[in-house]
């Protein structure tokens, strides 16, 4: 009856973040907020593994005051029980408080078998906070995970290694890290939409894990996110002949060093 | 969009929405070419308890509200008015029309089926006395013993043919007319009842329409739906509900189709401009998406009436009366805006231009929203 | 019933197309419209009546209708089948640029053609020029004595079948408009041929297709008039050619007039009353007509103009946008008033209107048209 715990990051929906044609600054000012892609595969595979086995599946997120939106839809999909932490800090943060964060929350409020995160959010994609999770606990953490299988204490996974796939075994408790194609999330029914509403959330205040000041100081700083564009050339070749325009526009990706 | 809705409400949107890519997207178009009734996906819907997600859960329904099942129409439209269409046949004609004036004992057997998706249920109301030379065919229930008779037509039967139980409306006192007529639920197994034929029609295709024969068909006196007589109470009401309904796919197909129309106008150059850059496809532009933003509140509005049990009949009519006219006039823009390339039957546009005349359609005289809104206000 | 406003050979030859839409178009204009093929044996049948090439003159062997009496048979024929219609209104259009810039010569060859059986098109829009038919990519330049045309055209009515063609292509890129030109191209020149045919939303027995030019060299004396002189040609040719799609539209409207008029002293109520008696619905079917007949006079005022001499550039403009938009108004009204048996294909009202949308896309969309007519007003 394992007991499994899933990190997700509430992220703002790429699809809606516009880049401003002037100074490529991002626009997320219609974006919405979403479960970050591949934590849906991690809070799938989390509920895969207790419909064969029962056992309990709850999650737990960091985010801004914005991430208590995301908890009914969390629960909608799932989990039994969300733990949050909403505070001004995320917004700061990196793999490596983000980390110190999740694991202190981790500590206060219970023991589990197995630990899933996404193998990198939808946002930064830095693929950093499951292993640094691993390493706070002093557990084992296992990444690009394609395949759980869980028997008793040990905990069965596939890795899938560029050309090749690595099964390893570990004793949990573990952190594992897994890819997209571990399985397809199902599309929660309104019965469990409307559920969500019943099952139990608790915030957890960041003042309450007790973590230093140097915790919460992340180690990296960014100093601004821009958007890239694809400048057309706007060049058009109106010879009558067709060959014509051909050998022109073969001769300047030449000269751009094309061809 | 400022309506407030409620985090369910939004989650039930985002649920649909996630839905209609998965299993409605890679299919509508096929579906609008064969016309085929796609029963995987009311499988799937079944699965996710669209089919009764506004009834109570004592009769096996999610008690989602009547918005949150609005939305959901709203979603699915977005890419299939024909899915809408099923939907809206079970849900807000057939189940509803059960729920509304069913008895304890036909709620409780009839509702739990609908809501598994176990049954599909279908509104069999019109009747073919349109088609030239075909004479009159309407249903008629003479009473013997316990049982009602059936025998006559019925035509244009949305979900005919695929639906397990009918809603069929039929003359207990011929004589009365409209205050003679009474509805009944009726087994799509019943002996003497058949399929005459299913129906083409311009768009929704994949609702499947079919012509019903009864002949003979005895149905027990238990599955008189309300008293007998009220059967035109019983449509004017049923249809006034499914407007609120039909008006969310109106908004759904037409908020798709103006999407598709800014693309193409972005992208579309003449004059060595975008079209967008024209005043006159702005206008079109700009009256649409008022349109579509005005009706949707009508929708949102009639909608939450519904669901808090107050009087809706007026809204509704309003929905249906305004939803009508602007849905119509979105498509005939949108294609427009695309010129001979909206035209094309490979083009969306021309899907959608097809299926919002299906969804605008008033079929019965009794809720005719001219004449309810009127008789609301003269009251 | 006579039209009393006509001449007596204009009635003549109204009776004449109407009996032979009653005969050959009507009955198999729904079987056609289904398949999506080419009406050819329409085309058979209406070369018996002479009726098939109305404006060549009568010294090159036509009849030589004149354009009130064009304008009536179109109307007949866009009464049966606004794609049949256009079949011969396209085959029309394409002989309206040798009438205005033709030589003896020219005539000849083409009208000769059309006379002997073959059918015109008429090639002007392109991937890249819709209503910007000045941008035209398509190229001629003179080798020898012959021109060499190479370029791609689409959305070229008839021209899959087509004998010979009236085809746009620049002289001289470097000029834009002004480097466009006319020429006559018959189908049997080397480097023609007929590329992707266009599934339509409606018209679908009328052919459109895209035209590959490869290298098509054809005589130096199919230039139709001076080089740069195409797109006053082309012109010229649209502001003859409106009021007969207008024409067209005044027929499709018509049909549905008719047909939703039937329909409402046909179909009983509940009570047993056909529904005209209603005034919801007699009141939409007088809207209807006013419509209907107001677009048919304004199409006739345009003809007797151009027939008397005198400029008509604006009339044409106004009768092409108010008759297709009383197409597509009207049509999608006897839909709705007919309700699922409008919408479904047991009727053919669903036809009318998914072929009325195209009247207000070709031949200049609408908003070209109010482009011209601004243009004449602002002069
Ligand atoms: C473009 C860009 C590039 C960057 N590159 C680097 C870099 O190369 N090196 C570097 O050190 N930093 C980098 N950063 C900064 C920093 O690593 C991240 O922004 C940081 O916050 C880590 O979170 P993540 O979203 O990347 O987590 P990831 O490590 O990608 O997330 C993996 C999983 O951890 C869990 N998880 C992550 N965040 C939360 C949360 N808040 N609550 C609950 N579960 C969570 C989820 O299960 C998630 O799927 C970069 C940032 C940006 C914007
Ligand atoms: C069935 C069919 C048959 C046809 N047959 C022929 C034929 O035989 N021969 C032939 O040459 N062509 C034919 N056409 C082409 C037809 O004439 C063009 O489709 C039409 O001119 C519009 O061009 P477009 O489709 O490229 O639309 P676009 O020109 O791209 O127009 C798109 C939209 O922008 C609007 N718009 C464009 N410019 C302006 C402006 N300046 N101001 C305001 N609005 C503007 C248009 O009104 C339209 O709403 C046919 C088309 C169809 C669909």
């Amino acid at each position: 009856m394992p007991r499994i715990l899933v990190c997700y990051k509430w992220v703002l929906d790429e699809q809606d973040i516009k880049i401003n044609p002037g100074d490529l600054s991002l626009d997320s000012s219609k974006a919405k907020y979403k479960i970050s892609d591949y934590d849906k595969n991690a809070i799938e595979e989390a509920m895969l593994l207790v419909e064969s086995k029962e056992g309990s599946v709850d999650a737990l997120t960091f985010g801004s005051d914005k991430v208590k939106q995301s908890l009914k839809d969390v629960l909608s999909r799932g989990p039994g029980k969300v733990d949050w932490i909403g505070d001004t800090a995320f917004e700061q943060a990196d793999a490596f408080v983000t980390a110190n964060v999740l694991a202190a929350a981790i500590r206060k409020n219970g023991s589990y078998d197995l630990i899933l995160c996404g193998e990198g959010s939808s946002d930064s994609y830095s693929q950093q906070v499951a292993p640094r999770l691993a390493a706070i606990l002093s557990i084992p953490a296992i990444t690009f995970v394609q395949k759980i299988s869980i028997d008793g204490s040990r905990i069965i996974a596939t890795r899938k290694l560029g050309d090749c796939t690595e099964v390893v075994e570990v004793a949990g408790p573990a952190v594992l890290s897994v890819l997209p194609e571990i399985n397809k999330p199902r599309i929660p029914s309104l019965k469990q939409v409307m559920a969500a509403a019943k099952k139990p959330s608790q915030e957890v205040k960041l003042a309450d894990l007790q973590l230093g000041a140097e915790e919460l100081q992340p180690k990296t700083i960014t100093l601004s996110v821009k958007g890239y564009v694809m400048n057309r050339k706007n060049i058009l070749y109106k010879e009558a002949n067709q060959a014509d325009n051909v050998a022109k526009l073969v001769a300047s990706l030449a000269q751009e060093g094309m061809c | 969009m400022s309506y407030a809705l409620t985090e369910e409400q939004q989650l039930i949107q985002q649920s649909a929405r996630e839905f209609t890519r998965e299993y409605i997207e890679p299919i509508a178009t096929e579906m609008d070419r064969t016309g085929i009734h796609p029963s995987a996906v009311v499988q799937q819907m079944a699965e996710h308890d669209f089919l009764g997600l506004y009834l109570p859960e004592e009769f096996g329904g999610t008690e989602a509200g009547y918005l949150s099942y609005v939305l959901i129409i709203e979603e699915i439209s977005r890419m299939s008015g024909a899915v809408a269409s099923i939907l809206i046949n079970h849900a807000s004609l057939a189940a509803y029309t059960m729920y509304r004036f069913g008895s304890a004992v036909q709620k409780q057997e009839c509702l739990p089926a609908l809501c598994s998706g176990e049954k599909l249920a279908a509104f069999a109301l019109t009747e073919p006395g349109a088609a030239p030379g075909v004479g009159s065919h309407k249903v008629i229930a003479t009473k013997e013993g316990d049982h009602y008779v059936l025998n006559g037509h019925k035509c244009y039967v949305a979900n005919g043919g695929v639906a397990d139980i009918y809603v069929v409306f039929a003359l207990t006192n011929p004589e009365a007319g409209a205050k003679g007529m009474s509805a009944f639920i009726v087994d799509a197994k019943a002996a003497g009842l058949s399929i005459q034929r299913t129906i083409g029609k311009m768009g929704l295709r994949g609702c499947q329409s079919a012509e019903l024969i009864f002949e003979n068909v005895m149905v027990p006196q238990s599955n008189l739906l309300g008293a007998a007589g009220a059967g035109m109470k019983i449509v004017k009401e049923a249809q006034l509900v499914a407007s609120v309904a039909e008006g969310a796919q109106v908004v759904g197909i037409a908020q798709a189709a103006m999407e598709d129309a800014v693309k193409y106008g972005k992208q579309r150059v003449q004059f060595g401009r975008p079209i967008a850059a024209f005043p006159a496809i702005q206008t079109m532009l700009a009256e649409m998406a008022t349109h579509i933003h005005i009706a949707r509140l009508a929708v949102y509005d009639a909608a939450s009436l519904i669901e808090k049990g107050e009087d809706f009949m007026k809204e509704a009519a309003m929905v249906k009366l305004f939803t009508g006219r602007i849905g119509q006039s979105a498509l005939i823009d949108v294609i427009q805006i695309e010129g001979g390339y909206g035209y094309s039957q490979e083009m969306i546009a021309s899907r959608f231009y097809r299926d919002i005349k299906g969804a605008v359609i008033t079929e019965s005289s009794a809720a005719f929203p001219e004449k309810v809104i009127a008789d609301d206000l003269l009251a | 019933m006579a039209d009393m406003t006509l001449t007596h050979e204009q009635q003549k030859l109204q009776a004449l197309a109407r009996e032979f839409t009653a005969k050959h178009i009507i009955p198999v204009a729904s079987e056609w419209d289904e398949k999506g093929e080419f009406h050819k044996f329409i085309l058979e049948e209406v070369k018996n009546i002479g009726l098939h090439c109305m404006a060549v003159p009568k010294e090159y062997g036509g009849p030589g209708c004149d354009s009130v009496s064009q304008s009536v048979v179109m109307e007949q024929f866009g009464y049966g089948c606004c794609a049949f219609a256009t079949t011969l209104g396209g085959n029309g259009l394409s002989s309206y640029p040798l009438a205005i810039a033709g030589t003896d010569e020219q005539k000849q060859l083409y009208y000769g053609r059309l006379v002997a059986g073959g059918m015109g098109g008429f090639a002007l829009t392109e991937p890249g020029a819709g209503s910007d038919a000045g941008s035209c990519a398509t190229t001629a330049k003179l080798d020898g004595d012959k021109w060499v045309l190479n370029g791609t055209k689409c959305f070229a009515t008839t021209c899959g079948v087509a004998n010979i063609m009236v085809v746009f292509a620049s002289t001289d890129p470097s000029k834009g408009v002004k480097g466009l030109s006319a020429f006559i191209v018959e189908k049997e020149r080397d480097g023609f041929s007929v590329g992707a045919v266009e599934h339509k939303m409606g018209i679908r027995s009328s052919n459109t297709v895209e035209l590959l030019l490869k290298n098509v060299r054809i005589p130096k004396n199919h230039l139709l008039g001076n080089e740069g002189e195409g797109m006053k040609i082309a012109m010229k040719t649209l502001d003859m050619a409106r009021p007969i799609v207008a024409s067209m539209a005044v027929g499709v409207a018509q049909r549905a007039l008719d047909a939703a008029v039937a329909f409402a002293k046909a179909y009983l109520d509940v009570n047993g009353k056909p529904i005209g008696m209603q005034q919801a619905v007699s009141f939409k079917l007088a809207d209807m007509a006013i419509q209907v007949e107001a677009a048919r006079q304004l199409v006739r005022n345009a003809l007797r103009l151009k027939d008397a001499g005198v400029p008509y550039t604006k009339e044409a403009a106004i009768a092409k946008t108010f008759a297709t938009d009383t197409a597509m108004q009207v049509s999608a009204d006897a839909v709705g008033l007919m309700g699922n048996y409008g919408y479904s294909k047991d009727s053919f009202v669903e036809k009318l209107m998914r072929d009325a949308k195209v009247t207000q896309i070709y031949e200049g969309t609408n908003q070209v048209q109010r482009i011209v007519i601004a243009g004449q007003l602002l002069r």
